[in-house]
């Protein structure tokens, strides 16, 4: 691709309680550009965006930052990697004791000697940026649950991050206020040039924001590519996911059948 | 028989992890103390949130145990002709052992119980991981100054616990049951020394630290043993919380009260 | 006639010319406001334009500095000039929607 790799995951297997869930995982994340991890739920997507944020560091394989093993930082070197990020949490993560504005506030309170009064204007200006502005003094209990998710990308964007993640933009929101937040996303890649990694289970929103697609099974990935080649893929699991049919060989795969019958008779299903 | 063995074995295993975890955690919450961020506003906040939101609870609960200890008090001297001895009875027993006790113990009620609670729903909200990725260390933001706050609050919680018990006994002592009040109040002022308010003031020191640690520890790890991360577990963290800490408080009573007597 | 501030500038007839250099970020911010604020609160100083043409980075703190001085100048009915922005810091003042806000100038005042 000729862009450089500003982390690249290199045969990362990783275990919860003494399960494995991700299975020899290699892939990059190219600076600038929006990479889109997308699986059913439990295909081990949310695990690897912990593995990348440094919130699980077991498992056999490697995670290099600018050539570093993240599981191997030190505490400094990690506090380092995590000033150059921003999470977006499934929920926002918002801290409910404060308003928005002050979450927004909290990295800039403790990691810089920042005047309050720039702070508050930077709060400002990230408020706007997610058309939150009204909304500064709100405490996160009254506010919806897309407007707390705008919040939290607020709150991640405060310091300005190299790198964004973000886990499940669109869960529990409703079609329009998720594609408004697929927008936003857009948004700060042209505008601000962000390398973005979201992981989602949603199609729609895979395809609309995903420069790069990276299809999980099971732990494994299936395939990597455009979004382009990831539709013309003839792999039949990837296009049983993109289509969203059972499965495709017709036959009853968890036995349904034979258990609410109590026997095999019934054969295919197709 | 091998099985016997093998769930034995777990269950040393599991007791050995867990206490290897909370030594652990201890020794983040001592150090988070000198980490950034400042303590002061937050230390304050806690303050608040501990002592000044248990003054009425304390109160009330100091002034009935003083009435109690007054009213059986006296029965129980005056079988030996020595109701004048009523006041040194209260004070002594409220300095040195209730009043650091029930003190601690209304306390963990109280605001033990809300820390367990206030933490567990941000480890299953995810807020702790925000912190953590914002690279803000979550011990020197959270648990640090509420454990500073517990050393401050309950020594001054407990004697404040023991002024309102001391007039409660007064109360009904005197103005109930006849003692004079000379007797009372001269009982007090005679027979309670400094080694007694030492081993209330350590005590209390102990009981703050107790309730602190074990309280913020069970928030903390809220469903990360079991994958679960619901509300179910927070509710089951602040039961085990208020009753680990309950238990804990009185067995180091007993420690306590035996090394310095 | 040269006030006397720790970066390098020009002052005439009311206009202060400051140029910076190097990042303008988290870091380096409170010290630049801190001269850029008292700068713009003096009575002689009725304009200030800032260069940004030796600036490596600018974020937001840069861009929420930006905003104080022009408040500063503004209860004057200052004037806060910029010239010399690079691309992406141009991108981030309109990102923040105060490409309106301040004059941004493209051509070098000459003085330094």
């Amino acid at each position: 691709m000729g862009r450089s790799s500003l982390i690249e995951v290199c045969g990362l297997n990783s275990y919860y309680h003494k399960r494995q869930v991700l299975f020899d995982i290699r892939f990059g994340i190219q600076d600038t550009g929006i990479t889109v991890i997308m699986g059913v739920s439990g295909c081990g997507k949310t695990t690897i965006l912990r593995h990348l944020i440094g919130l699980k560091r077991t498992g056999p394989g490697e995670i290099l930052v600018d050539g570093r093993d993240l599981g191997k930082f030190s505490e400094r070197e990690m506090q380092g990697y995590r000033r150059r990020i921003g999470v977006l949490f499934q929920s926002g993560a918002l801290f409910n004791s404060m308003t928005v504005s002050e979450n927004i506030a909290v990295p800039l309170k403790v990691h810089t000697r920042l005047a309050s009064e720039t702070i508050h204007i930077m709060a400002l200006i990230k408020l706007n940026l997610l058309g939150l502005t009204e909304f500064g003094g709100y405490m996160p209990s009254q506010l919806s649950g897309g407007m707390r998710k705008r919040a939290g990308l607020a709150r991640a964007l405060a310091m300005d991050p190299e790198i964004l993640f973000v886990d499940e933009p669109s869960s529990g929101l409703d079609p329009i206020t998720a594609a408004g937040l697929d927008r936003l996303i857009l948004e700060l890649r042209d505008a601000l040039g962000m390398t973005i990694v979201v992981v989602t289970h949603e199609l729609e929103s895979a395809f609309r924001i995903a420069d790069r697609l990276i299809v999980m099974d099971r732990g494994r990935i299936l395939a990597a590519g455009s979004p382009e080649e990831i539709r013309a893929s003839h792999n039949a699991r990837v296009r049983q996911f993109l289509e969203r049919t059972s499965d495709p060989r017709g036959v009853d795969p968890s036995g349904y059948l034979s258990r609410i019958v109590g026997s095999e008779t019934m054969g295919s299903e197709s | 028989m091998i099985r016997w063995v093998q769930l034995l074995g777990a269950l040393f295993l599991e007791q050995l992890a867990f206490l290897g975890r909370m030594g652990l955690f201890f020794i983040y919450m001592i150090r988070g103390i000198l980490r950034p961020p400042g303590k002061f506003r937050s230390v304050v906040k806690q303050i608040h949130f501990i002592g000044t939101k248990s003054f009425f609870v304390i109160g009330f609960t100091a002034a009935f145990t003083g009435m109690v200890l007054g009213l059986q008090g006296y029965y129980t001297l005056a079988k030996f002709g020595s109701e004048g001895l009523l006041g040194s009875g209260v004070a002594l027993s409220l300095i040195r052992e209730l009043g650091p006790v029930l003190s601690a113990l209304m306390v963990t009620g109280r605001a033990g119980s809300a820390m367990v609670a206030e933490i567990g729903i941000m480890r299953i909200d995810e807020q702790i991981d925000a912190l953590e990725c914002m690279a803000i260390d979550p011990y020197a933001y959270l648990i640090s100054p509420k454990f500073l706050a517990s050393l401050v609050c309950l020594p001054l919680l407990t004697a404040y616990f023991d002024v309102v018990g001391i007039f409660g006994g007064y109360v009904i002592g005197v103005d109930l049951l006849g003692v004079s009040p000379g007797a009372y109040l001269s009982g007090v002022e005679k027979s309670v020394v400094w080694k007694d308010v030492y081993m209330g003031i350590v005590k209390s020191i102990c009981f703050a630290v107790l309730m602190v640690w074990i309280c913020t520890y069970k928030g903390f790890y809220t469903g990360v043993d079991e994958g679960n991360f619901g509300p179910e577990q927070v509710s089951r963290a602040t039961t085990d919380a208020v009753v680990l800490s309950s238990v804990s408080i009185l067995a180091m009573d007993y420690v306590v009260t035996s090394i310095l007597l | 006639m040269l006030l006397s501030l720790p970066l390098k500038h020009s002052f005439r007839d009311g206009r202060l010319l400051i140029q910076l250099d190097g990042p303008v970020d988290m870091k380096t911010v409170p010290e630049i406001r801190r001269t850029l604020l008292g700068a713009a609160k003096r009575r002689e100083v009725k304009e200030i334009q800032v260069d940004f043409s030796r600036v490596t980075i600018l974020d937001t703190s840069g861009v929420a500095m930006l905003v104080e001085i022009w408040r500063g100048l503004a209860r004057k009915d200052g004037l806060l000039r910029l010239n010399g922005l690079s691309e992406s810091a141009r991108r981030l003042v309109q990102m923040a929607r105060l490409d309106r806000v301040f004059a941004i100038v493209d051509d070098l005042e000459r003085g330094l």
